[in-house]
């Protein structure tokens, strides 16, 4: 009797420990995470209406299976390919004495500003069949056919240019955080600077290139424009074709799923990967001071230049190179260069309601996961995490059946693709949030409350104002992502609207690639505003 | 009435407060004492002993599981009442500061005040002045050393006028030197400001030179409350005594005279209210200063260590029963180690006695 009394007691005492949220906090969450559902939901529902058996014969067809075997494939090699990159460069540019190193910290992160459909129109531009290289280079030689860059090779290269950034980022940021105290422990137990990265630099930064690959990973089972214009055929592109071609919309929906089932296959793997890593959501302090010396490269000097050449030339310099090219031939062919103005305004305006909107709705979130752990607030973590794992022409289909039966007054309006942007950036507006709230010591605001405040001003005054760095870098990301973003806006756009994106698809579709330079640059031009945020941001944090 | 008027206002009070973390048992159990106005308690134990949760449940930020909380008077916590901690008047000054790194100096004090109080500027300048802050008023924290972000921290919590002060682990954070320079100026600060206050403290020196009050904590359980050298000197069991000084025990048997017992160091006059009633076996109580120490070929003990500190050898004797004992010795008179010593209790004040574990 007294044991189980004791037990209960036990219980009660571990249930205590944790504290409950305010209740109009957890209202919040709560009607956040619904919102974010519901379209997803409703996809779900609208699919089974079909009867199975119509959906069993879509999805056991021998082109799903190749479907499934073509973005695995592609998944793979970009990711990992993103993740090599991305360590070498993250490594020589935070622990080695790299010449240039602040010039390369920039540069390799610039690529970011590119959307996936601009890099992959200039590489056709250059390297197709009949482009820049075969006519400039080959020709002469008599060489009438180079090897073809469609299909797998040429998406997986310009996935991994345009998003291997991603794991870069996260990969640096593991390596200031983590500081070099570790690894100079290392060097004086007489471990050489190679051993030393391979036992204690590189198992730090797992998490890091674990977090840093799902979003190459997700980012590249989700992009739509590399692969529609690479015509290889994965989800996205089948799901676009399947929607535009056919009136009965089952089929795609039925994809969809099947995506989905695939994202979240892909977004699980990685979370069970996180269960164990201590160094995670501790927040450290920085260990390791501005004087630590670096890593000497040596002679490897100049093989490390050539690498981060060899990256600037690719990711950076060849496309802008291009794009000016294109730009001025189309000048010179008379394109009318007014005809930008319209997208560009379109696009500056819902990219910036989407990050205001974003901001709003991380920022409750986040506040919940961070300061109140439990079952509840990592449940609405987890949904609040729906558009990133689930590829923007899903969740634009899933806001298309949702919008066109349930709420046609928004249906085709500006509203329904800002609330397309906000699903799928949430989760880019909650990273650098919660980063920063991590780093904000709970003590101040409880310092806030003993000091006769209650916690919404607390939350105003003080908090707010030390969220101030990761408040403008999540709406910059958002800004920055949502100006890039392609498939939603193509499905979600209000009948006469059109963006910098989708202007300049339609125009590489059609391989009118001089029409397509100037909104590319102005896109370019327009997002790496964002960056500059970032990037200044990281150069704060450098030692 | 005027019995009431000259007993003391008991401004904090904790009834039975408990406060459990995990089943391993970290946090505070069954916690009951009294702090009267204008005196400091010093709470003080090991880390991990519960006296920071102690403190957290007492300014509101952690709800107890049981027991009751009065603020002059009030209850605030327990008997179904919890009032928020924004509403207890209890100042809290962190261990590490919290400082509001986006404020300066001014506007952290500043920030407990009201934005109409009527003499708001006057009050800041009377903080800053009192703290000796007044030429850094427009520094933000991180311009700031350890020694004037601790002061900082304490004018801000001191501004709202609360009724009692709480200070967790003020001094950790400072070199020693400056920890000792502050406690005699922060003491003087919080006497001049005549507030109550509650500070936890894992420094036992920290605690008896600041304290008024003070109250050992182990494993969660107030273990003795009373003036340090109460505490000191009569120590109610060997936990408190070994915490809050060195303390050696030495086997100790009855002798005819009921308040004195006989030790291999000699006859002590015995302070606890213990009977000895010669069963149960006996250690008293012997500090290195309640020792004299000299040279003598037969003697009755060995120096086996010698640490000289500056102002004293502390030597290391053992004795011929095999007991180690420390003493200690001006510097004036240095004994080899390995020389036969004989050790004696200085006649002076009794010594507690305790159970044999």
């Amino acid at each position: 009797m007294s044991g189980t009394a004791a037990g209960i007691q036990r219980l009660r005492a571990i249930r205590r420990q944790r504290r409950w949220p305010p209740f109009t906090l957890s209202l919040t969450t709560s009607i956040i995470g619904l919102a974010l559902l519901l379209p997803i939901i409703y996809l779900f529902i609208r699919t089974l209406d079909a009867g199975l058996d119509s959906l069993a014969d879509l999805l056991f067809r021998p082109r799903t299976a190749a479907i499934i075997v073509r973005s695995m494939a592609l998944v793979i090699i970009v990711s990992g390919g993103s993740a090599v990159l991305a360590l070498a460069l993250g490594w020589l540019i935070e622990r080695t004495d790299l010449p240039f190193r602040r010039v390369w910290s920039i540069v390799t992160v610039l690529p970011l500003v590119i959307p996936s459909y601009i890099m992959a129109f200039l590489f056709i531009s250059v390297f197709a069949p009949r482009g820049m290289v075969q006519r400039i280079f080959a020709a002469p030689f008599g060489i009438e056919e180079i090897p073809s860059f469609y299909g797998l090779p040429g998406a997986a290269i310009v996935l991994i240019l345009v998003s291997y950034p991603y794991t870069l980022l996260t990969v640096r940021a593991a390596l200031r955080g983590s500081g070099r105290a570790l690894e100079e422990a290392s060097r004086t137990l007489g471990k050489g600077p190679w051993e030393t990265f391979l036992r204690i630099t590189l198992p730090q930064m797992r998490p890091a290139l674990a977090s840093g690959s799902l979003l190459v990973a997700l980012y590249t089972i989700s992009d739509f424009g590399a692969v529609s214009l690479m015509r290889y055929e994965t989800f996205t592109w089948a799901i676009y074709l399947q929607y535009t071609s056919y009136v009965d919309r089952t089929a795609a929906a039925a994809l969809s799923l099947v995506l989905v089932g695939l994202a979240v296959v892909l977004f699980l793997t990685e979370t069970t990967a996180h269960g164990d890593r201590p160094m995670e959501e501790t927040h450290q302090a920085e260990m390791g001071g501005a004087d630590s010396p670096s890593v000497p490269l040596g002679p490897w000097k100049y093989p490390a230049l050539g690498l981060c050449s060899l990256v600037g030339v690719f990711a950076l310099l060849v496309p802008m190179a291009v794009l000016l090219f294109w730009l001025v031939r189309g000048i010179g062919a008379g394109e009318e260069l007014s005809a930008v103005w319209g997208p560009a305004i379109n696009s500056a305006l819902v990219s910036s309601l989407a990050a205001i909107a974003g901001v709003f709705v991380a920022l409750p979130v986040v506040v919940l996961a961070v300061r109140f752990p439990g079952r509840f607030s990592m449940l609405i973590d987890r949904v609040s995490h729906v558009g990133f794992a689930l590829p923007g022409i899903v969740i634009a289909l899933a806001l298309v059946f949702f919008g066109s039966r349930l709420a046609p007054a928004l249906y085709q309006t500006h509203v329904m693709l800002v609330m397309a942007y906000v699903i799928l950036f949430l989760p880019i507006a909650m990273g650098p949030l919660r980063t920063s709230l991590l780093q904000v010591n709970p003590r101040v605001e409880e310092a806030g409350r003993t000091l006769g405040h209650r916690p919404l001003t607390v939350f105003r005054t003080i908090t707010v104002p030390l969220l101030r760095p990761g408040i403008l870098a999540g709406g910059a990301l958002v800004f920055l992502t949502a100006m890039k973003e392609l498939p939603a806006t193509l499905l979600l756009s209000p009948l006469d609207f059109s963006s910098l994106g989708t202007t300049i698809w339609a125009a590489s579709s059609e391989a009118y690639f001089a029409r397509a330079a100037l909104p590319a640059l102005l896109l370019i031009a327009i997002s790496a505003v964002p960056m500059f945020f970032l990037i200044g941001r990281g150069r704060s944090q450098q030692p | 009435m005027t019995s009431i008027e000259q007993s003391p206002r008991v401004m904090l009070r904790c009834a039975g407060v408990t406060k459990q973390y995990a089943p391993s048992g970290a946090g505070a159990h069954d916690v009951s004492l009294e702090v009267t106005e204008g005196k400091i308690l010093a709470l003080v134990g090991p880390s991990g002993c519960g006296k920071t949760t102690l403190l957290r449940v007492i300014a509101g930020l952690e709800s107890p599981d049981e027991g009751a909380i009065e603020v002059d008077g009030r209850t605030v916590t327990g008997r179904g009442v919890f009032v928020q901690p924004e509403h207890r008047s209890v100042g809290f000054v962190f261990q590490d500061y919290a400082l509001f790194p986006h404020m300066t100096v001014e506007s952290n004090i500043a920030y407990g005040l009201q934005n109409d109080a009527p003499n708001r500027e006057q009050r800041i300048d009377e903080l800053l002045d009192l703290v000796n802050l007044s030429d850094r008023r427009n520094r933000r924290p991180h311009e700031l050393s350890g020694g004037e972000r601790q002061r900082v921290a304490l004018a801000r919590a001191l501004a709202p006028s609360p009724k009692i002060l709480l200070m967790d682990e003020p001094f950790s954070n400072l070199d020693p030197n400056l920890s000792a320079r502050l406690q005699l100026e922060v003491r003087e600060i919080l006497h001049e400001a005549g507030i109550t206050v509650g500070f936890v403290t894992h420094d036992q020196e920290a605690a008896l030179s600041m304290g008024d009050v003070i109250a050992v904590m182990d494993r969660g359980r107030i273990q003795q409350v009373g003036a340090p050298d109460m505490a000191f000197h009569r120590p109610v069991n060997r936990f408190v005594a070994a915490f809050l000084g060195e303390a050696d025990f030495i086997p100790a048997e009855p002798t005819a005279v009921e308040s004195r017992v006989l030790t291999e160091l000699g006859e002590a006059e015995v302070s606890s209210a213990l009977t000895l009633d010669g069963e149960t076996d006996m250690d008293l109580m012997v500090r290195p200063e309640d020792l004299s120490i000299s040279p003598d070929d037969i003697g009755n003990g060995r120096v086996v260590g010698r640490i000289f500190n500056g102002a004293f050898y502390a030597y290391n004797v053992e004795l011929d029963s095999g007991v180690v004992c420390r003493a200690m010795a001006s510097h004036a008179t240095a004994i080899e180690v390995g020389a036969r010593v004989s050790l004696r209790i200085t006649p002076g004040h009794p010594l507690p006695v305790f159970p044999r574990e």
